[in-house]
C-alpha cells in the first residue's frame, strides 16, 4: 500500500474513447492495489463525468482533445478532467423523481453518490477542472 | 412601412383641418372633436385644438336620452351628460355649459342622418354668432362630415393593416412561405375591396420560373378571367408605359375588359427597380362606381405593401439558400471527422432520393428529401452548444430541425430532419411519434440512413452484404420501418442491388 | 457493442458483454426495440458479462421496460454483477425493472408467463 501514481492521458472527445480512459485509470489503480469496489465506483463516476464533458463541453468533436490526470496516493485516488466547454450550472438541473422511473438525468446524481469528493474549479483560461476523489478503504 | 396616406399623423391632421375650419367660421380659439361610440349613445373626445378642456378627456360624455339634462341644462362637470342635436331635421345647434365656459356644439351627420361627429367650439363670448357666421357654419356641415368620415375610414384601414402585418410578423414568417404570402395578399385585397366598396379585384404576381404574371389572390372575379385576358406587360390588357412613374395603369385592351364584363377598373403596378412584379387591381362589374383619387391612393398603399412583401420574400429566399448551403458544408465537415462516416450525408441523401422515387413521390418532395439527407445530422454539430440538454445526442433531430424551421423551405424538409430517427411503431427518438405521424420523407430518410450505416465497416461491425440487408429490413418491417418504405427498399435491393450498393459504398 | 442473441423456447435472450455506457446507448436502444416487437415478445437481457452500466444504460432499460409494458410484452434483466446491480439500486430503478439474480431464474419466470 501507499504506492504513488501520477499520470496524464489525452483522448479525442469521443464517447467511444471513454472505455480507453476507464482501462487506463483502472490499470493504474490495480497496480497501486486499490480495491475492486473503489475501482468500479470510480469507473462509473468517471464515465458519467466524461460523458457530460464530451457531449456538452466538446460537442463530441473528435478533433478536440480531452485531458485527464490521475493521482493515487496512500489515502485517495483523484481523477481530474479538464472541461473546456461552456460551464453549466448543476443547481439548475431538476430534482430526480425516483417514483416516475425517469429515463435520464441520473448522471450528476450518480457522480455524487459514487465519489467521496466532487468539485468543479474554474480555470483562468476559461475551462473547468472536474475532480472526482475516492478514499482508499 | 405603411405609406403616408394611412399614417396616424394623416388622420389627426385631417381632423385638425375640420376643427380649424369650424373654428375659423365661429372665430372661437378652442375646439374639440367628439366621436360617437359603437352604440351611438356616448361621445368620446378624439381631438382638441387650442387650449384643451383637460378634465373632459378623461371621461365619456353621454349623448341625448337623459331627459333631466336636456338642452342647456348645464354641464357642470365633465362627467355630466348633454343632449346633442340629432337627425338631419335638427339644424339648430346647441350651446352647452362646460367647465371652460359655454361652448357651441356643431353636430355633423352623414347624408343618411347618422351622427358622424360633434365639434365643440368656444368659449362663447357675449356676442352671439352673426348671420353670415351661421351661414358659413351651415355650409361647413356636409364637407366637414365627409372629411371626418374619410379620416375615420382611412384610419380603420390603417389599423387593420397594422394589425394584419403584426399578426403575420408575429408568426415570424412574414413573406416566409408562399402560403403565408398568398394569405397576406388575399387579406390586403379583401381589405381594399371593403374599404373602397368595390365588387371585385385581383392581385397578379410574377412567377419565379417563367416570369409571367399569375393571379395569386382574387375576389369576385369570373373563374375564366385569367384565361380570358392577357396580363403580361408586353401588349397585354394594360398599357405599362407609365408604370414606373407611379399612378394607375392605363387600360389598353378595352375589348378584353368588356368581354369579361368589367365596367370600371383601377389597376396599380407593383414595380421594383423598373421591373414589373405584378398588378393590384380593383374591378367593378355593376353599374355603380368609378374610382376616384382616394381609391387610387388606397390601391397604391396596398400595392406598396405587397411589393415590400415580395421584396422581403425574395431576400429571405436568397438568404435561406445560402444558409442551407452552409449547413451542407457543416454536415460534410462532420462526416470528415472519422473515416467511417466520410460522405455519410451525401450517401444518405442519394439513397433517400432513390427510395422516394421508388415510392412514387413527386419531384418536389424528392428534392426536399435529398436536401434533408444532406443536412439530417447537422444537429449533432450543434449539440455541444445546446445548453443543459442532458440527452443532446438523442435531441439532434430536433436541434437540426430547429436550425431550419423558420426558413421559407419545404415543410417536408424540416419534418424529415426532425423525424429521421423515429420508428414506425413509436419506439424511435426524440419524440416517439408513430405511423402516419411521421412524414414519408422522414420514413424514407430513416431507412436510407440505416442502409448506409449498416453497409459501412466500423471498428465493431463488418459491413453487411445486400442479402443480410434485405433480411434485416424484413425483420424490422412494421416495427422500425414503415412497411411500404421497407418494401420499396427490398424491391430496390432485389432488382438492382449493384446500383443501390453503389450509393452505399464508395 | 458486443452482444449475442439466442432463442430459448420462444424467449429471446440478449446476452450483453463488456461495458454498457453512453457510447452504445442508442445502439442498445435500437437492439432492444427490435426484440420487443409485439405483445407476444418475451425478452431477457443477460447482464452476467456486463462490467458496467451507466446512467444512459439505465435509461435505455427503463424505456425498454415501458415499451414492453405498453405492448403487453415481457422484458426482464438477469444476472447483474454486484457493481452493476448497485446502479439500479442507486437510481432506484430496481423498483420498476424486473431484475432476476440469475439467468435461470429469469427464464423460469418468463416460461411461467
Amino acid at each position: 500500500m501507499g504506492d504513488r501514481v501520477s499520470d496524464k492521458l489525452t483522448l479525442p472527445a469521443q464517447l467511444e474513447r471513454i472505455d480507453d480512459a476507464r482501462r487506463w485509470s483502472s490499470s493504474w489503480a490495480r497496480e497501486a492495489a486499490v480495491d475492486e469496489d473503489t475501482i468500479q465506483d470510480l469507473e462509473l463516476a468517471m464515465t458519467e463525468a466524461l460523458s457530460n464533458t464530451i457531449r456538452h463541453g466538446y460537442g463530441e468533436d473528435p478533433a478536440q482533445n480531452i485531458e485527464l490526470w490521475l493521482d493515487i496516493d496512500g489515502q485517495r485516488i483523484a481523477l481530474t478532467i479538464l472541461d473546456r466547454g461552456q460551464p453549466y450550472d448543476a443547481s439548475q438541473r431538476p430534482p430526480i423523481d425516483f417514483d416516475a422511473g425517469q429515463e435520464g438525468g441520473y448522471g450528476l446524481y450518480l457522480m455524487e453518490q459514487l465519489t467521496d469528493e466532487l468539485s468543479r474549479t474554474p480555470r483562468e483560461d476559461g475551462g473547468t477542472l472536474v475532480t472526482l476523489v475516492k478514499y482508499r478503504k | 412601412m405603411v405609406a403616408e396616406i394611412l399614417a396616424p399623423e394623416h388622420y389627426e391632421s385631417r381632423l385638425d383641418r375640420v376643427m380649424e375650419a369650424v373654428g375659423r367660421a365661429t372665430g372661437h380659439p378652442l375646439s374639440s372633436l367628439y366621436l360617437p361610440d359603437a352604440s351611438g349613445r356616448r361621445l368620446r373626445l378624439e381631438r382638441t385644438r387650442g387650449q384643451a378642456p383637460e378634465r373632459a378627456q378623461e371621461e365619456d360624455v353621454m349623448v341625448a336620452g337623459d331627459a333631466e339634462l336636456m338642452g342647456g341644462a348645464g354641464w357642470s362637470s365633465p362627467t355630466a351628460s348633454l343632449e346633442l342635436p340629432r337627425g338631419p331635421e335638427d339644424e339648430s345647434d346647441r350651446t352647452v355649459q362646460t367647465p371652460l365656459g359655454p361652448m357651441r356644439a356643431l353636430a355633423l351627420h352623414d347624408p343618411e342622418g347618422s351622427l358622424v361627429a360633434v365639434v365643440f367650439t368656444g368659449p362663447l363670448g357675449r356676442r352671439r354668432l352673426g348671420r353670415s357666421q351661421r351661414a358659413k357654419l351651415d355650409g361647413l356641415r356636409q364637407p366637414a362630415a365627409f372629411a371626418v368620415q374619410q379620416a375615420i375610414a382611412a384610419e380603420s384601414v390603417h389599423l387593420r393593416l397594422v394589425d394584419a402585418t403584426a399578426r403575420l410578423e408575429a408568426q415570424e414568417r412574414l413573406a416566409g412561405s408562399s402560403m403565408d404570402a398568398n394569405r397576406f395578399t388575399q387579406l390586403l385585397l379583401d381589405m381594399a375591396l371593403s374599404s373602397t366598396q368595390t365588387d371585385a379585384g385581383f392581385v397578379a404576381i410574377q412567377r419565379d420560373d417563367s416570369g409571367e404574371l399569375e393571379v395569386r389572390a382574387s375576389a369576385g372575379m369570373p373563374d375564366d378571367f385569367e384565361q380570358a385576358v392577357d396580363l403580361s406587360p408586353q401588349g397585354g390588357m394594360f398599357d405599362w408605359s407609365v408604370a414606373e412613374f407611379g399612378g394607375a395603369l392605363a387600360l389598353a385592351d378595352f375589348e378584353a375588359a368588356a368581354r369579361v364584363g368589367i365596367k370600371s377598373l383601377l389597376a396599380v403596378p407593383l414595380m421594383e427597380q423598373g421591373e414589373a412584379l405584378g398588378i393590384f387591381a380593383l374591378v367593378n362589374f355593376g353599374s355603380a362606381g368609378t374610382f376616384d383619387e382616394n381609391g387610387l391612393e388606397l390601391c397604391a398603399v396596398f400595392a406598396d405593401q405587397i411589393r415590400l412583401m415580395l421584396h422581403n420574400q425574395r431576400v429571405f429566399h436568397e438568404f435561406a439558400e445560402r444558409y442551407i448551403d452552409t449547413l451542407k458544408a457543416l454536415a460534410r465537415a462532420l462526416d470528415a471527422r472519422t473515416p467511417q462516416t466520410a460522405d455519410h450525408h451525401q450517401r444518405v441523401a442519394e439513397l433517400a432520393r432513390t427510395l422516394g422515387a421508388e415510392l412514387g413521390l413527386p419531384g418536389q418532395r424528392l428534392d426536399a428529401i435529398e436536401t434533408a439527407g444532406l443536412i439530417h445530422d447537422v444537429g449533432l454539430a450543434a449539440v455541444g452548444a445546446a445548453e443543459g440538454a442532458a440527452e443532446s445526442d438523442i435531441e439532434h433531430p430536433t436541434v437540426g430541425a430547429s436550425l431550419i424551421e423558420h426558413l421559407p423551405v419545404d415543410s417536408d424538409l424540416i419534418a424529415a430532419v426532425a423525424t429521421h430517427h423515429e420508428w414506425h411503431d413509436g419506439w424511435g427518438f426524440p419524440r416517439g411519434v408513430a405511423g402516419d405521424h411521421i412524414p414519408v420523407s422522414g420514413r424514407a430518410l430513416a431507412l436510407a440512413e440505416f442502409m448506409v450505416e449498416m453497409t459501412t465497416d466500423t471498428p465493431v461491425r463488418e459491413a453487411w452484404e445486400p442479402a443480410r440487408l434485405v433480411e434485416e429490413i424484413g425483420a424490422r418491417r412494421g416495427t422500425q420501418f414503415d412497411p411500404a418504405v421497407a418494401d420499396a427498399a427490398t424491391r430496390l435491393l432485389k432488382t438492382d442491388s449493384t446500383q443501390v450498393m453503389a450509393h452505399l459504398r464508395r | 457493442m458486443r452482444y449475442s442473441l439466442e432463442q430459448d423456447n420462444g424467449i429471446k435472450v440478449v446476452r450483453l458483454e463488456g461495458p454498457t455506457d453512453v457510447s452504445q446507448a442508442l445502439e442498445l436502444r435500437d437492439l432492444l426495440g427490435q426484440q420487443i416487437d409485439g405483445p407476444s415478445a418475451r425478452v431477457l437481457v443477460d447482464l452476467s458479462d456486463v462490467t458496467l452500466v451507466d446512467s444512459s444504460g439505465v435509461g435505455v432499460f427503463v424505456s425498454a421496460h415501458r415499451r414492453a409494458a405498453d405492448a403487453g410484452a415481457k422484458f426482464v434483466l438477469a444476472g447483474p454483477a454486484a457493481g452493476v446491480g448497485r446502479v439500479f439500486e442507486l437510481t432506484r430503478t430496481n423498483r420498476l425493472l424486473e431484475i432476476f439474480p440469475s439467468v435461470d431464474e429469469g427464464l423460469e419466470a418468463l416460461r411461467a408467463e
